[in-house]
């Protein structure tokens, strides 16, 4: 049998490339790398009508330059290895896009065959392509349908491959008229090409011409290398002329001349229909942006959200927690006391500011983990612009319109960036008003200290509280937009709305993946940063005494100097009913990052730690191997109670409804009462009724405090960025605003409930 | 409410169809239907951004979302999907299309 | 006579504002994928770029812009000479 004859696959990417070269091909395959390269190499062998042909899937690229190394080896596979012919595979839906690498593959003058893949996509849209005609305008070069993930067209596909291989001539070149001045410059180039015969038996000589005057870096090298410098200053000097007689580079003159080819190539032969057909997409939107179910179908998909950040994150939060304030903790301590740091006030710095401040923010990874996993899939599903569009008619009421919802839900995530999407509005006023509004959008640096204070006063309906602050912090939102409408911004007209609504799809896994890493890697990020400079700052201010008997590190928190600033503000807060010094001093610590309330928080109930700790009776500390074993028997149960947590959400969503009372899944055992509080936890129960006056009324001072750490200034950071698009001015105006709208809804709540008998 | 709009004289004549005025307002076009744009009621400003928008005289749309009340959402071409205000939709007259018409490459 | 690729530039310097693909696909008349590759020739000759692909603000220095921004529909952007200065410090990335 002669040796196989060599076919190649070129396309775009996502073209289905892959899938047709798999039903080419079937189990024959075998994965290597391009040599020097890791891109991946796929090759494998095809039986067409008793021969057989070694099918190679080049790379996916947009066209043959030399800008990726996908496609110098794509480029460089058909110019060295001269296969017998190309498959072109083009997206049918996407030709004018597509055709533009084909015509490049037809220009270095190999057998070609069309085909235009997931033909079906196309047909369901109403595009349609006359296959008849393109082929006779491309000089006879076979075009089939195919759709690659079924065998349709296949048959047609492998007929052309073997009329294009049975050594008759193929070669049909399709001229691509350039036009004058470019084709009397390729033409003196072409000629000096042909003279030289080692390069004309290489390249095809109007090819490597054409390339030379795109500029191609990768050819000039190559060409310099082999030392054809004359062939380089023609070329040069051929650019320089085309630029002077024309205003445009000789690679702007090239590319656009193939887009008027390919535009005339098309003409009368691919037809879409004006407005299209109604797609699977257009159905969804008749349920998702109806004006009456939009709105409830909005706030479902928020309600689940948070089920994900408040529950289904649990398990893995109390594993992160226990393992910081446990064996990492010893651990820590063991080594100082190895190296002999272990009674020093470093050792105190290192573990009740460093890994108390910094670890008491980092065990709420895998809250921030669970929010940035839902809203991605929001996200990548395409929803979010549907919110916006849902939202409309709530924004008309504030004198925006849904456009401005976008940063508002970016708030969700981080204020900052926020601010900066504003940028997308068109109008300046619309601008403002919408990063005037957005701070009390809850970001994700906030929902730590919602978590920590749900779970010590709620308990199993922590979910509730931080559903309840959300919703609060939009309505706070609405409400300021509309008192601002109704007072500066009376005299402005609606602006007109126009938003685009991308197709819906399923999420893409590597897409939300690559989204949470980098979300949840810029919380882990703060936290290493601004969050550790923080908890050394105020380990210090703790340590310092200025009242009492203490002395440097040896003095009660109370008589720092942190608790006695922090006890001179904290009457401010009393009537909200958390005027302690702990919560007036993490509070003002928040203003430099909101996870710094936790983080300062557990250096303040630090104390209190070490003194529980220290009343066990168990005093025997585990080995090292135990802590091992512990850890990951631990992780194992966090692992099926993260599972058990998202079915249960299922239930938890039900139960919503009136007359409905699912149980919930508790695959362990665990019961509802077995749930333990951690030492911050139980310390901010302790505190907060000490302050308020009872246990109820500490819930009412924690739900006030929950509430005014939702709404006043979010961070420095947020401060500065107001500052930069708005000026100073604004920002006073802005933060002003939020901590006079924070301290009166905090007091509300407090005297509210206490006026309504709660406590 | 339904909007009266009034025919101001300004309007460019030249992008009527020959023979009377037998538009409506794109507001008023059911969920299905495919209509022409053919010109903008109202001011310079208006005429100028949704061109911008490239919702220029002479295209067509099939309008996918119209309820009493919100946004509209309009198919232009077969793969984009676009809403525009109401209050937009009310300057925008348009004439229907009885068929598909042959779309352009 | 087709769009050519100096009008695609030109109707980025006269918007001087971001334009999305799709909206200036409708107002050239243009398939949006065959925009989309002319656009690409002009983002690798350097005058055009794709909108929040610059380092979103300075702390970050991240080349993919900041990770918070939803997904907005893909628009581009004139690369000018003066540029903004970079916005303040962002808490968000540290």
């Amino acid at each position: 049998m002669a040796t196989p004859q060599t076919i190649a696959l070129a396309g775009n990417p996502n073209v289905g490339k892959s899938t047709l070269f798999n039903a080419l091909t079937g189990e024959r395959q075998h994965v290597g790398n391009w040599p020097g390269k890791t891109v991946e190499k796929m090759a494998g062998t095809a039986h067409i009508g008793g021969r057989s042909f070694t099918v190679i899937d080049l790379p996916g690229t947009y066209s043959l330059n030399a800008y990726s190394s996908e496609e110098i080896i794509a480029r460089d596979f058909i110019t060295n290895e001269h296969p017998s012919a190309i498959v072109a595979v083009a997206d049918a839906a996407n030709l004018e896009r597509n055709l533009y690498l084909a015509l490049q593959v037809l220009e270095l003058g190999v057998p070609v065959v069309l085909a235009l893949n997931m033909a079906d996509t196309a047909r369901q849209r109403g595009i349609t392509i006359d296959a008849a005609a393109l082929s006779a305008r491309l000089n006879g070069t076979p075009v089939v349908e195919t759709v690659g993930s079924r065998t349709t067209g296949l048959d047609a596909l492998r007929a052309a491959i073997v009329a294009q291989t049975d050594g008759a001539p193929h070669l049909l070149p399709v001229p691509v008229d350039y036009g004058q001045p470019l084709e009397g410059e390729i033409a003196a180039l072409q000629a000096q090409i042909q003279a030289d015969p080692i390069l004309s038996y290489q390249f095809r000589p109007r090819w490597l011409a054409t390339k030379l005057l795109e500029h191609d870096e990768d050819l000039r090298a190559r060409l310099a290398g082999a030392g054809y410098h004359a062939l380089i200053e023609a070329t040069d000097a051929a650019m320089e002329r085309l630029a002077t007689q024309t205003g445009e580079d000789a690679e702007t003159l090239i590319t656009d001349r193939r887009y008027q080819v390919i535009a005339g190539l098309l003409r009368g032969i691919v037809t879409r229909p004006a407005g299209g057909r109604e797609t699977r997409s257009d159905r969804a939107d008749r349920i998702v942006t109806h004006p009456i179910w939009g709105v409830p179908i909005f706030l479902l998909l928020m309600w689940i959200v948070f089920q994900f950040t408040a529950y289904v994150s649990a398990p893995f939060l109390d594993w992160i927690d226990a393992l910081v304030g446990g064996p990492l903790t010893r651990w820590a301590q063991a080594a100082l006391d190895a190296v002999r740091l272990g009674d020093t006030w470093l050792a105190a710095l290192i573990v009740d500011g460093v890994i108390a401040g910094v670890g008491g923010v980092l065990v709420f990874v895998p809250v921030l983990f669970f929010l940035y996993v839902a809203v991605a899939v929001l996200e990548d599903s395409g929803y979010m612009a549907r919110s916006a569009f849902v939202m409309d008619r709530v924004m008309r009421s504030i004198g925006l319109h849904g456009k401005s919802f976008l940063p508002l839900i970016v708030g969700f995530g981080c204020t900052v960036p926020a601010i900066y999407a504003t940028r997308t509005l068109e109008d300046e006023d619309d601008r403002k008003l919408t990063a005037f509004i957005t701070t009390f959008m809850s970001c994700g640096a906030r929902l730590p200290v919602y978590v920590v204070f749900g779970a010590a006063f709620f308990g199993a309906r922590a979910g509730n509280l931080i559903f309840g602050l959300y919703l609060l912090g939009v309505v706070i939102a609405l409400l300021t937009g509309f008192v601002m409408k109704r007072t500066i911004y009376r005299h402005k007209a609606p602006q007109p709305f126009v938003l685009e609504l991308p197709p819906y799809r399923l999420p893409n896994v590597s897409n939300v993946l690559r989204q949470v890493r980098e979300r949840t890697a810029s919380f882990v990020r703060n936290a290493a940063t601004i969050i550790l400079a923080a908890s050394i700052v105020i380990w210090f201010l703790l340590a310092l005494p200025v009242r009492g008997e203490g002395t440097f590190n040896d003095v009660s928190t109370g008589d720092s100097l942190f608790g006695s600033v922090s006890r001179a503000l904290a009457p401010l807060f009393a009537p909200a009913g958390f005027g302690s010094w702990e919560a007036a001093g993490s509070l003002i610590t928040g203003f430099v990052a909101k996870e710094a309330v936790v983080s300062t928080m557990s250096q303040i109930y630090v104390e209190e730690t070490a003194e529980s700790a220290g009343d066990g009776a168990d005093t025997e500390t585990p080995s090292f191997g135990d802590d091992l074993r512990e850890i990951a028997r631990s992780f194992g149960e966090a692992a099926i109670l993260t599972v058990q947590e998202t079915a249960n959400i299922v239930p938890r969503t039900a139960n919503l409804l009136p007359l409905v009372n699912l149980g919930l899944g508790d695959w362990l055992n665990r019961g509802e009462d077995a749930e333990e509080l951690t030492s911050l936890q139980s310390a901010l129960t302790a505190s907060f009724a000490r302050t308020a006056g009872s246990a109820e009324r500490g819930k009412l001072a924690a739900v006030a405090f929950n509430v005014f750490v939702l709404l006043y200034v979010p961070c420095m950071a947020t401060v500065a960025a107001m500052r930069h698009e708005f000026g100073g001015r604004w920002m006073l105006y802005q933060a002003t605003y939020t901590l006079f709208v924070a301290w009166l809804a905090a007091t509300l709540v407090f005297q509210g409930g206490l006026l309504l008998g709660i406590g | 409410m339904p909007s009266t709009v009034h025919h101001h004289h300004h309007h460019h004549r030249h992008h009527y169809p020959a023979g009377a005025d037998d538009t409506l307002p794109l507001s008023m076009v059911a969920p299905g239907q495919t209509v022409e744009l053919i010109y903008i009621d109202e001011g310079r400003r208006l005429r100028k951004r949704l061109a911008d928008l490239g919702l220029n005289v002479g295209l067509t749309v099939r309008v996918v979302r119209n309820s009493f009340a919100g946004p509209l959402i309009l198919a232009v071409r077969e793969d984009s999907r676009l809403a525009i205000g109401r209050g937009m939709a009310h300057h925008i007259r348009v004439s229907p299309c009885d068929a598909a018409p042959p779309g352009e490459g | 006579m087709p769009t050519t690729l100096r009008q695609v530039l030109q109707a980025f310097e006269e918007a001087r504002a971001p334009r999305t693909l799709s909206q200036l696909a409708r107002e050239l008349d243009l398939p949006p994928g065959m925009l989309e590759g002319m656009i690409d020739h002009w983002v690798r000759k350097g005058r055009l770029r794709e909108t929040g692909s610059g380092p979103a603000c300075t702390t970050c220095g991240r080349s993919a812009g900041c990770p918070f921004i939803a997904k907005m529909p893909r628009s581009f952007e004139l690369v000018t000479g003066d540029e903004d200065a970079p916005p303040p410090l962002c808490g968000c990335c540290g």
